[in-house]
């Protein structure tokens, strides 16, 4: 059987499994444990993987990992990231320094994103104006990074699937590119 | 793609010279640069001539000719002053201390990758036709993108460069409304153009070989508006 994926990757909190369970087929596998960390206001986080999947119609299936968050995992981003088609990076901005966190992600996976796709989605902006969407959008161009910006809220379905509908279009022009090339 | 072109596209390469320090303080700051390189968010390497930043100390004799932008075939370095007492935006605190100076150069870095794009955007050409590809140099500011269509207009310019028509076939809008959209973001200074064959032959790295059809395949179990290449 041939499987694909995609990563999720993002701070702790900022909703990875809430957004994988948005779109996966089956419900999401998760290593969850109690949280201990005191600066965020959930009773478990995930400490080694979500996981998600979905079976395409030529029963090819796409797999959706959820990355541990902490940085202290990043050992697990690179295999994680081997041969996958793209990365969604969510970012909770009611966290201390949001940018701070946005640099850990671009860090971490820029292979990945170097070489495929990147969207990256900003939790929590309703309630944690700043920095706003602009500003994130500068300090990845800062950083020489391009690549959608969005407000979302991986409660809702519908913006999930605009995060990986913005995924998917650029891999789509990439390709289209490249075979005219 | 190779690792240095994973580090180049993590990293902007920028210059950094240093004028005017004491021996001791200019062995310290390139020791500590050096020591910082696995840390910074651009890559600093010490070039004499051609440098992005001037690092200077007190009593610079070059400070007034590169402040008065009157030297060199680039643009004048950016300058930081390093001073005993310095703690402005564009000082820099002696006795040198390794977080300062990150924090400092991550400043300046960023400052100057932004004026760099700046430039490259003013330095486009009018959107007439099909002769030139353009590609976003930033992801634009929210209120570019209000207006049906536009959030994927926006996603079509970051990972290739791309003509009108193919904007137009590609993002299944009116030419009018990709061309007005294309002439907004020029205006904001938010686009590079290309000619079309470097748009082809893009430097870009090649994306992750995928099956064909697979992405018309995940739209369709997700449920999502049929894609490009369907």
């Amino acid at each position: 059987m041939i499987e694909h994926k995609i990563l999720f990757s993002g701070t702790m909190g900022a909703g990875k499994t809430t957004a994988i369970a948005a779109v996966s087929e089956i419900g999401p596998l998760s290593t969850d444990v109690r949280n201990t960390d005191a600066s965020v206001a959930k009773a478990t986080t995930t400490v080694g993987l979500d996981y998600g999947e979905l079976t395409l119609d030529n029963g090819e299936r796409l797999r959706l990992y959820g990355t541990p968050g902490q940085s202290r995992f990043a050992f697990m981003w690179d295999i994680l990231a081997r041969g996958a088609l793209g990365l969604v990076i969510l970012i909770d901005n009611s966290r201390p320094d949001p940018l701070a966190d946005l640099d850990v992600y671009l860090d971490g996976f820029a292979d990945l994103i170097g070489r495929s796709a990147c969207v990256v989605g900003i939790g929590r902006t309703e309630t944690h104006a700043s920095p706003d969407i602009d500003a994130h959008g500068r300090h990845m161009a800062a950083r020489g990074v391009v690549c959608p910006v969005l407000p979302v809220d991986v409660r809702e379905r519908a913006q999930v699937l605009q995060l990986l509908d913005l995924l998917l279009l650029q891999l789509e022009s990439r390709s289209l590119s490249d075979l005219r090339a | 793609m190779t690792d240095a072109a994973t580090a180049a596209l993590r990293r902007p390469a920028l210059g950094l010279s240093v004028e005017g320090l004491a021996p001791r303080d200019e062995l310290l700051l390139k020791s500590l640069v050096r020591l910082l390189d696995h840390r910074t968010q651009h890559q600093w390497s010490f070039h004499a001539e051609r440098c992005d930043l001037l690092i200077a100390g007190e009593g610079l004799s070059r400070l007034a000719a590169v402040s008065g932008g009157a030297a060199g075939d680039g643009p004048p370095p950016t300058v930081l002053r390093a001073a005993r007492a310095g703690s402005g935006a564009h000082e820099l605190s002696l006795p040198l201390n390794p977080e300062v100076l990150e924090q400092a150069l991550n400043r300046a870095g960023a400052a100057i990758v932004e004026a760099r794009q700046r430039a490259e955007a003013r330095a486009a050409v009018p959107i007439l036709d099909d002769e030139q590809a353009f590609q976003l140099t930033r992801w634009p500011p929210s209120e570019l993108l209000r207006g049906p269509g536009r959030l994927a207009l926006a996603t079509l310019l970051v990972s290739r460069p791309c003509t009108v028509t193919q904007l137009h076939l590609r993002g299944c809008a009116e030419r009018s409304v990709c061309l007005a959209f294309l002439h907004e973001l020029q205006r904001a200074e938010l686009l590079r153009s290309d000619a079309p064959r470097a748009a082809a032959a893009s430097s870009a790295p090649a994306p992750v070989p995928a099956l064909p059809g697979l992405f018309a395949r995940i739209r369709r179990r997700l449920g999502l508006r049929p894609g490009l290449a369907s």
